[in-house]
């Protein structure tokens, strides 16, 4: 298994960088934009700054992994067979099991390392900002959910296009692009019938949690039944 | 324990058939290869070898049919059977960004039967840089590293598809001699598909000439080599070919000389000839393997 997951880890290596920086750039422009004075949210010392900045960041960090997640769905069955090395595999003795195992081990850990350290930034940005603040961080939190399904539709679309296609570059964008067309399809319903506007979160919550986990089961399922690499 | 699957056929495939779209690819196929045997498996390109091979090895499902090897379905069993098979394929598709020394450990994890003596004595053999990067192998080296992959783990059946392609001659015949033949004489049950027809005359006993999906011939080689004659009948003033003997594999007439290749060959055939043809001289031709399977194809062409 030791090896499978190294495997896993060298195919995506680029995207786990790409995912690094996606992580670290919003926060040290949070950093650096504090301590030239630069306020987002809040005007007043730097760690007050810095705190307005860090939730912001926080937040653009959650928005930008969702193309980290897109990347590591769309790559996960879909690179080896463009490359033909998911034949190699195919003739050795490993269950398909075991190395989707490996792929889901690798975007469980990567998942965890863009989300979790987001989440306490935003949760200690937020401790140090003044109880009575701008309207933008009452709603935080249901931005910081909304990002959280956003991703996990996209990286399990990209997830189920992967496992039927043998381009990774379609199955990326299929899981960038469907979080976006469920919210336009929702916001025209809206329009049409006019329902309240707290139908689109709601609608597009209800939609993503059941998404993401069909889309995964779907693509999980066709991968360990089909026979061909 | 020994099962009955332990003592069955290395090889048996009962009707396999395998379709893409409208193209019969491989057309009811039915094989057994004994175990310990070196089954040389060839035919014209598009014979249906890959294809048949590719079942055999469970990463393509046939349209119909059973495959089962060493006793195991193909189907039910892969990861099992895939422990006890080597198998260097056409095409090499390791992974490109590993190193060679990398390849090796990453299938010395999977499989529980993995020499490591055995693998040095190939890395040795074949000269291969444990350093090196897959991507800046040649071909031929590349085709070296498949090899030592698909023996080091030491499998009871061995299954090369085209293995010598890209090879120079001096690492094929290393590889022919040394490894090749090793394995054989060791009891190991080799499948092999190549169009190199000598490296089949030399090393298998057993021989299968496939085309267009169906298994023409299925027979021990020497024995196909001592029954297939070539009748070489050149024909008097104004005769005509008669009757072609029960057998005829293949026949042609050009000018007074009229060649027939039977099956089966037997002194009576050649009497045949000579009552019903009018001929003036009958001359009988031992066939390589090469001739004969020809002689099969262009027979085969012409009937169809």
């Amino acid at each position: 298994m030791k090896w499978l997951i190294w495997k896993e880890y060298r195919l995506n290596r680029l995207v786990l960088i790409v995912g690094a920086v996606l992580l670290v750039a919003p926060h040290a422009a949070a950093l650096v934009l504090a301590l030239r004075g630069v306020g987002l949210q809040v005007r007043g010392g730097l760690l007050l700054q810095l705190s307005g900045n860090l939730m912001v960041s926080g937040l653009y960090g959650m928005l930008l992994s969702q193309l980290t997640l897109a990347l590591l769905g769309g790559h996960a069955i879909a690179c080896e067979r463009a490359d033909r090395s998911a034949e190699f595999l195919a003739y050795l003795p490993v269950a398909r099991t075991r190395i989707l195992a490996g792929k889901i081990a690798l975007a469980l850990v990567t998942v965890a390392l863009i989300w979790i350290p987001n989440l306490l930034i935003v949760r200690w940005a937020m401790a140090g900002l003044p109880e009575q603040g701008p309207r933008f961080y009452a709603d935080i939190w249901s931005a910081f959910w909304t990002l959280v399904i956003t991703g996990l539709a996209a990286f399990c679309v990209a997830w189920l296009l992967s496992s039927f296609l043998e381009s990774p570059t379609f199955s990326i964008c299929g899981g960038l692009v469907t979080p976006w067309l469920v919210l336009m399809a929702l916001a025209f319903l809206v329009w049409w019938f006019e329902w309240p506007e707290q139908v689109i979160f709601l609608g597009y919550s209800i939609t993503c949690l059941v998404l993401g986990p069909a889309c995964f089961a779907a693509g999980t399922w066709h991968y360990l039944r089909r026979v061909e690499p | 324990m020994t099962t009955q699957a332990d003592h069955g056929p290395a090889i048996e495939l009962v009707g396999l058939t395998k379709r893409f779209g409208r193209t019969l690819a491989v057309d009811h196929l039915s094989l057994q290869v004994a175990r310990g045997s070196t089954f040389g498996l060839i035919g014209p390109n598009g014979a249906g070898k890959s294809t048949t091979i590719r079942m055999l090895m469970g990463v393509l499902s046939p349209t119909a049919g059973e495959a089962r090897v060493l006793g195991m379905d193909v189907r039910t069993e892969p990861v099992r059977l895939k422990q006890r098979v080597g198998y260097v394929p056409e095409m090499h598709h390791e992974y490109r960004w590993m190193r060679v020394e990398e390849v090796i450990g990453f299938c010395r994890s999977l499989y529980p039967s993995w020499n490591d003596r055995t693998c040095r004595e190939m890395l040795d053999l074949f000269a291969l840089d444990p350093r090196k990067k897959v991507k800046h192998l040649s071909k031929g080296t590349l085709a070296k590293l498949s090899l030592l992959l698909a023996i080091s783990h030491e499998p009871e059946l061995l299954v090369l598809d085209e293995p010598m392609v890209g090879l120079d001659p001096i690492a094929r015949e290393e590889f022919l001699e040394g490894v090749l033949r090793t394995l054989c004489d060791r009891g190991q049950t080799v499948l092999f598909s190549t169009n190199t027809l000598d490296d089949v005359q030399r090393l298998a006993d057993t021989v299968g000439i496939l085309h267009d999906g169906r298994l023409l011939v299925h027979r021990n080689i020497e024995e196909l080599l001592g029954s297939t004659k070539r009748i070489r009948a050149t024909l008097g003033d104004g005769g005509r070919p008669g009757r072609v003997p029960a057998g005829t594999v293949w026949q042609r007439v050009e000018g007074r000389e009229w060649l027939v290749t039977v099956g089966d060959f037997s002194p009576e055939k050649v009497e045949q000839i000579r009552a019903e043809s009018g001929v003036e001289h009958v001359e009988v031709i031992d066939l390589g393997l090469e001739d004969l399977f020809k002689d099969f194809i262009k027979g085969q062409r012409a009937g169809s």
